[in-house]
């Protein structure tokens, strides 16, 4: 996609740690560095990880290859070559195409964000002494200067039934000369050795070292490096395998070897020995998180979770957000039609954080299918998991103020809900029910506030991380 | 603890049809040519142009016209609405119904031959018997067929679902099920997908585990009698199922009648009333899409609502249910205990047995 391209190119070179706080400095614990955007700024997937099309014809995973940090209405924000730093150059009509980011009333700087003074006086958010910036014709979330092809096909007026879009061959214009979009991700200044690539994943909440497969990888604790005896033959080693190196190993930055009592020669991380999990299946996966306290994600850093939100594990559908005591959180979505199925898919649908917005905090509850019905209203069986009143979004949690005034956590778009079926940590019986929407009179139209293309339903599914 | 307990995974799911010759009054629905050619002009849209947009539909040309045309052929207002998300802004196509004197299913209402919509079922010859939603949807092409060779649409349907969700199974226990008596009959839904043979369709004596998702459980007391068990408490009956389909088969007032083959394998015709708005958003919910595979979306919602015999509204007075049944065939599986003991293998590309799914 052309979008892409200019992305790719324009990328700019992040170090993760620059937006970063310290998780950790428990003693014989690496640091995990977490992801946290300063007051007014999150972090959007762009372009089709924005989930604009409504009428897929497979559930496929929606590539979150490129992360961008944005403003608190997801648009895109921006550096430019030429400001050195600490300041701004853009100014005058420079200004107008390209919106200084504002540092409101009490923003803070830390690590690498800091806020610089205009010539006019005014505060502006800086990453790494680069001001940041809007640019004036971005008017939905992923959008590049202007241009979101998944927008215009798919909610634009030449958009036609399941994804078909009947307008003229869309060429996304170059990015101006020295414009680059802020990048959280891809990470491209790590130095790696062979068969170490560095990825988000999402099941782990965060960006991690993966093999060559895309497969996440794993650092045991520094203390332990031999195996527990549990692992002499037993079902621990069937899970756990030690990355190998290759038999001459190369040490590069913080990556190593170890010889292994049986020979085998493997990398470390930091210090700590590196290992893959049995049971990920495939990429995006961290089976493995939890399973065993001395094995943990080899952490890149980890993405900002609030104190109300932790990550849990389903007998069937693998990782989910929890509320603190672990209750599986839901999140709203519209009916998307998919061939292939794909509701029942790991991880459910693909998440569409557009319809997610679209919903807001409301429930749109509509006729509700019998198992869900027999267990109450659906006003009072799904239940807003809640802020306080002072929080604030950052990263991928955006925070949602109800009609009543309250606050409501919302991840990637979408508002977060506990549902009453549950009973105990791990169940999800709310996952992927369903109420439909039908009127049976003329002068009564039915809108259960997002775009649909056939009959009209809404359905609660787990929110996955 | 009952003596013996036989369990299946269902490999076929589909609606009953029993399609005769001359069960429809002059012929099946037209195709979707006429039918759109029809619509458009009760809309109002001028000859000329009806004609002109259905060439274009039939050479596949002025594809954004076409798809516009028939996607927004509501009207509200005198302004334009997607037909398939309100389906009551179109006029009523009057596509035409069953009126032939068989069709699958069972007496519901207890009517017997006194009710003069009844069928007559061709496996039971009993009279009484309620099955409108095959009556309203028997003239449509893509719904006829019969127990042996499932209507097209079934055969698009069930078999994308039935690798696209979890595997459906049913339980029988009593203390002789080679004996007439009282039997257990559960349904349920698995942990694990369908495990395939290399023809396609369910491996016989794989093992699967039971999904504790309180959704999808159905416990049913019932009989054999002549070798056809039989449900003989008629509750409610609620299972998940891929959206593809409807998102949960509900069927009110559920009755069951199975035998089993030979050759092992199993064969039920289940019913009930079910929510027809239910039906109205799986024959829907891909618009053009699914238009193309079953018939008019408006004239499907006008026959289903035209059909609708039972659970009135108490606002409208409308019947907010349809008599259904369908017909499974399912092989013989087993049922773990422990997780660890699941014997069949994950399907491909999903999760390994045992862990997550």
């Amino acid at each position: 996609m052309a979008v892409r391209k200019i992305l790719v190119a324009g990328v700019a070179t992040i170090a993760v740690a620059s937006a970063l706080t310290a998780m950790s400095a428990e003693r014989g614990k690496a640091v995990t560095p977490v992801i946290a955007t300063p007051l007014g700024i999150t972090t959007q997937p762009l372009g089709v990880a924005q989930g604009w099309g409504l009428g897929k014809d497979v559930a496929a995973e929606l590539p979150r290859d490129q992360i961008a940090y944005t403003d608190l209405k997801g648009m895109t924000l921006y550096t430019y070559d030429k400001d050195p730093a600490g300041k701004s150059v853009c100014v005058d009509d420079c200004a107008k195409t390209w919106l200084p980011m504002p540092a409101v009333a009490g923003a803070k700087p830390y690590g690498e964000w800091s806020v610089i003074t205009r010539a006019d006086g005014s505060k502006q958010w800086a990453l790494k002494g680069k001001p940041l910036y809007r640019y004036f014709e971005d008017t939905t979330q992923g959008s590049v200067i202007g241009f979101n092809f998944e927008y215009i096909k798919n909610r634009g007026p030449l958009a036609g039934h399941r994804g078909a879009y009947y307008g003229p061959r869309l060429k996304a214009p170059p990015m101006p000369e020295g414009w680059r979009v802020a990048m959280l991700y891809p990470v491209e200044d790590m130095k790696l050795p062979a068969g170490f690539q560095v990825h988000e994943v999402q099941d782990a909440a965060g960006i991690a070292l993966t093999d060559e497969t895309g497969r996440t990888l794993y650092v045991m604790a520094a203390d332990a490096a031999r195996e527990p005896k549990a692992c002499n033959g037993g079902p621990c080693a069937k899970q756990w395998i030690p990355y190998a190196a290759p038999s001459v190993g190369l040490s590069m930055g913080d990556f190593a070897t170890v010889a292994r009592a049986d020979g085998v020669q493997q990398w470390t991380y930091k210090g700590q020995p590196v290992y893959r999990f049995a049971g990920d299946y495939s990429a995006n996966l961290a089976g493995g998180d939890g399973v065993d306290p001395l094995w943990r994600v080899a952490y890149v850093a980890k993405y900002f979770m609030p104190a109300e939100v932790k990550i849990g594990k389903t007998a069937s559908q693998g990782k989910v957000l929890t509320t603190a005591a672990g209750m599986t959180l839901y999140r709203r979505d519209g009916w998307l039609y998919q061939s292939g199925g794909g509701h029942s898919f790991p991880r459910g649908q693909a998440q569409r954080p557009a319809v997610g917005r679209d919903l807001g905090t409301e429930r749109h509850c509509g006729e509700q299918f019998d198992s869900m019905a027999k267990l109450g209203d659906c006003n009072v069986i799904w239940q807003p998991l809640l802020a306080a009143d002072d929080a604030q979004p950052s990263g991928f949690f955006d925070v949602y103020t109800r009609a009543d005034g309250k606050k409501q956590w919302a991840y990637s778009g979408y508002a977060l809900w506990t549902f009453a079926g549950d009973k105990k940590p791990g169940d999800i019986n709310g996952h992927d029910s369903y109420d439909i929407a039908l009127s049976e009179d003329p002068n009564v139209l039915v809108n259960v506030g997002t775009q649909m293309d056939g009959s009209q339903a809404l359905y609660w599914s787990i929110a996955v991380p | 603890m009952a003596a013996q307990t036989q369990s299946y995974v269902v490999n076929w799911f589909a609606g009953a049809a029993y399609t005769q010759d001359d069960n429809c009054p002059g012929g099946i629905n037209p195709g979707l040519d006429i039918q759109f050619a029809r619509e458009l002009k009760s809309v109002g849209m001028d000859a000329k142009e009806v004609e002109k947009l259905i060439g274009w539909y039939l050479s596949n040309t002025h594809q954004f016209e076409v798809d516009t045309a028939i996607r927004f052929r509501g009207r509200y207002q005198g302004k334009p609405v997607n037909a398939f998300n309100n389906p009551q802004t179109v006029p009523d196509p009057k596509l035409k119904y069953v009126t032939g004197k068989y069709g699958y299913g069972f007496n519901l209402d207890g009517k017997g031959q006194d009710d003069p919509k009844a069928f007559v079922d061709p496996q039971t010859q009993e009279k009484g018997i309620d099955n409108q939603l095959f009556r309203a949807m028997g003239c449509l092409e893509g719904f006829r067929g019969s127990l042996v060779n499932h209507p097209t649409y079934w055969y698009w349907i069930w078999q994308t679902i039935r690798d696209s969700q979890p595997a459906w199974l049913v339980t029988v226990s009593g203390e002789d099920l080679k004996k007439d008596g009282p039997v257990t009959i559960t349904f349920d839904r698995a942990l694990e997908y369908m495990i395939s043979n290399n023809g396609g369709e369910a491996r016989a004596d794989v093992t699967y585990r039971v999904d504790p998702d309180p959704r999808s459980h159905n416990v049913f007391q019932g009989e054999i009698k002549n070798g056809v068990a039989t449900v003989t408490e008629h509750k409610n009956f609620q299972m998940l199922q891929n959206s593809w389909g409807v998102p949960e088969l509900n069927l009110h007032n559920f009755h069951l009648r199975m035998t089993v083959n030979p050759d092992r394998s199993m064969e039920a015709i289940i019913g009930g009333y079910q929510p027809w708005h239910h039906l109205y958003f799986a024959f829907a919910h891909g618009g053009l899409s699914r238009e193309i595979s079953s018939g008019s979306i408006p004239g499907i919602y006008y026959l289903l609502k035209q059909q609708a015999d039972a659970e009135p509204n108490p606002k409208t007075g409308s019947n907010s249910a349809i008599s259904a049944a369908y017909h499974i065939k399912a092989v013989p599986a087993f049922i773990a205990t422990e997780p660890s003991s699941v014997a069949g293998a994950p399907a491909p590309g999903r999760s390994p047995a045992g862990g997550q799914r």
